[in-house]
C-alpha cells in the first residue's frame, strides 16, 4: 500500500495528465446520448445565463424602440384625436343650424335651387350641383323640414330634382308611432297621399310620417309630413290617407343633398 | 473552495464571449482565440495540473453547444496546455517578449486543428482558410495578449493612459 502511495505521489502529474486524457478520448468517443446530456447540462449553467441576459437586452431594447414609437403615436393621435373631436362638435353645431340630423353613414350637401317648374305646386328643381360634384341620380334630397324629393337626373354641373309633388316620385313610407307602412304618391287632385296602407292598419289624424328605407332609394326615418285625414271608404281594401308634406313646395330656398359618408 | 472561483470565472468569461462578444470583436471573420488565449495564460502563470484541468473544463465548456464535437476541443486544448506548460518549466520565460513567443506558437498549434474541425473540401481550401482567417486569428489574439501582458508588467496602465492624453 505505501509503495503505491508513495508512487502515486511521484507519479502525480503523469497520473492527472493521463486521466485527463483519458476522459477527454472517453467523451469525445461516447455515444450521442452522453454527449447531448453533457452538452445540456454544460449549457444550462454556463451558456443560458450569458444567452437570458443578450434576450433580455434586446428585448428590452426593442420594448423602448416600441415605447418610443408608440408615445410618437399617441402625441400624433391624440392631437388627430382632438382635431376630430373639433369637427364633430363643428358637425353638431352646424346640424343643429340646419335643424336636422341626418343619418349617421350620411353626410349633407348644401346646394342652391337655379330653376323650379311645375304647374301650381312645383314638382321639379334646377340645382347647381352634378356629376363634377359627385352627385348622383336617386340621392336624397331634403330641407331642414324634411324630405323634398330625390335626385332624377345628374349632367355635369347641375341637376333636376324630382319633389315628392311630381308623380313619379313615390317615396316607401311608414308612420312613425304605428309602423304601418304603405307608399306616399303625390296627385294633382289628391295631393300627397300614402297609398297601400290597409284598413286594419293602426292611423289616426296627426300621425308622423316617415321615411321607411325600404326600396333602397330614401334613407329611414326622415320626416315626410302629417297625416291629414284617414278614410275607409266603401268596401276598398286600403285607407285613403292624405298626408300634409312637411316640406313647403312653394316656399323652397334652401336644399341639402345626402349622400354616403366617405 | 475559494482557489476555483478565479478559474470559474474565466470559464464564464469564455461562454460569454461565445455567447455575446464574439460578433463585437470578430473582424470579417477573424476571432479572438480567447479560449485557447487564457489556457496558455494559465499555463504561463499556474502549475501543471491546475493547467491540466482548467484545460479540460474549458474544452467542455466551449465544445457544448455543439455536442457532436465535444471531446475534441478539451484534446487539443488539453496538449497545448501541458506543452506550454512543459514550456515554461524548460525555457527561461522571463521576458514579456518570450511569454508572447511562446503564446503565438501555442495559438499557433492550437489553430491547426481547430481549423481542421471546419469541413473542407480538400486541402487547398483548408491552406486558403488557415492563411485567411487562422493566422490572422493567431496574431488578432496574440495582440490581446500583448495588452494583458502589458497590463500585468504596468506598462499600459490608467495612470499612463490618463498622461498620454
Amino acid at each position: 500500500m505505501d509503495w503505491r502511495s508513495s508512487w502515486l505521489k511521484e507519479k502525480k502529474t503523469l497520473v492527472h495528465t493521463v486521466v485527463v486524457f483519458v476522459l477527454s478520448l472517453a467523451v469525445l468517443l461516447s455515444g450521442e446520448q452522453f454527449t447531448v446530456i453533457t452538452g445540456n447540462i454544460t449549457t444550462t449553467l454556463f451558456y443560458y445565463p450569458f444567452h437570458k441576459l443578450k434576450s433580455t437586452v434586446i428585448h428590452l431594447t426593442k420594448t423602448a424602440d416600441d415605447n418610443a414609437a408608440l408615445s410618437a403615436s399617441v402625441v400624433e393621435l391624440s392631437t388627430r384625436l382632438q382635431t376630430y373631436n373639433d369637427i364633430l362638435e363643428e358637425n353638431r353645431r352646424l346640424r343643429a343650424l340646419l335643424g336636422f340630423i341626418p343619418p349617421d353613414e350620411f353626410k349633407i350637401v348644401p346646394t342652391e335651387i337655379i330653376g323650379v317648374s311645375g304647374a301650381g305646386v312645383p314638382n321639379t328643381v334646377l340645382i347647381n350641383l352634378g356629376a363634377e360634384d359627385s352627385l348622383m341620380a336617386n340621392q336624397t334630397v331634403i330641407n331642414r323640414n324634411g324630405v323634398a324629393g330625390r335626385v332624377a337626373r345628374v349632367m355635369n354641373n347641375y341637376s333636376v330634382v324630382y319633389l315628392l309633388t311630381e308623380p313619379r316620385c313615390r317615396v316607401a313610407a311608414r308612420v312613425k308611432r304605428s309602423r304601418e307602412q304603405g307608399i306616399i304618391r303625390y296627385g294633382v287632385s289628391q295631393g300627397m297621399y300614402l297609398d297601400n296602407c290597409p284598413r286594419q292598419g293602426d292611423v289616426v289624424v296627426g300621425d308622423t310620417v316617415i321615411t321607411s328605407g325600404l326600396g333602397g332609394v330614401f334613407p329611414e326615418g326622415l320626416v315626410i309630413g302629417v297625416v291629414k285625414s284617414v278614410e275607409a271608404p266603401g268596401k276598398k281594401f286600403f285607407y285613403d290617407i292624405a298626408v300634409d308634406a312637411a316640406v313647403n313646395f312653394n316656399g323652397l330656398d334652401e336644399l341639402y343633398i345626402l349622400t354616403r359618408g366617405e | 473552495m475559494m482557489r476555483f472561483i478565479p478559474y470559474v470565472l474565466y470559464l464564464l468569461l469564455i461562454a460569454l464571449y461565445r455567447t455575446n462578444l464574439i460578433g463585437l470583436f470578430s473582424i470579417g471573420g477573424i476571432e479572438i482565440y480567447l479560449t485557447a488565449l487564457i489556457v496558455l495564460l494559465v499555463a504561463l502563470n499556474k502549475d501543471h495540473l491546475t493547467t491540466l484541468w482548467f484545460a479540460f473544463a474549458a474544452g467542455l465548456i466551449y465544445d457544448a453547444p455543439d455536442p457532436s464535437l465535444l471531446g475534441v476541443h478539451m484534446l487539443i486544448l488539453v496538449t497545448i496546455g501541458i506543452a506550454a506548460s512543459q514550456a515554461k518549466e524548460q525555457l527561461n520565460l522571463e521576458s514579456v517578449q518570450s511569454r508572447l513567443m511562446l503564446i503565438v506558437a501555442g495559438l499557433f498549434a492550437y489553430a491547426i486543428p481547430y481549423t481542421l474541425i471546419y469541413p473542407t473540401s480538400g486541402m487547398s481550401e483548408f491552406f486558403r482558410l488557415f492563411i485567411r482567417m487562422a493566422i490572422p486569428s493567431v496574431f488578432y489574439t496574440a495582440v490581446v495578449g500583448s495588452l494583458y501582458f502589458m497590463i500585468q508588467t504596468g506598462r499600459f496602465s490608467y495612470s499612463r493612459l490618463k498622461s498620454i492624453f
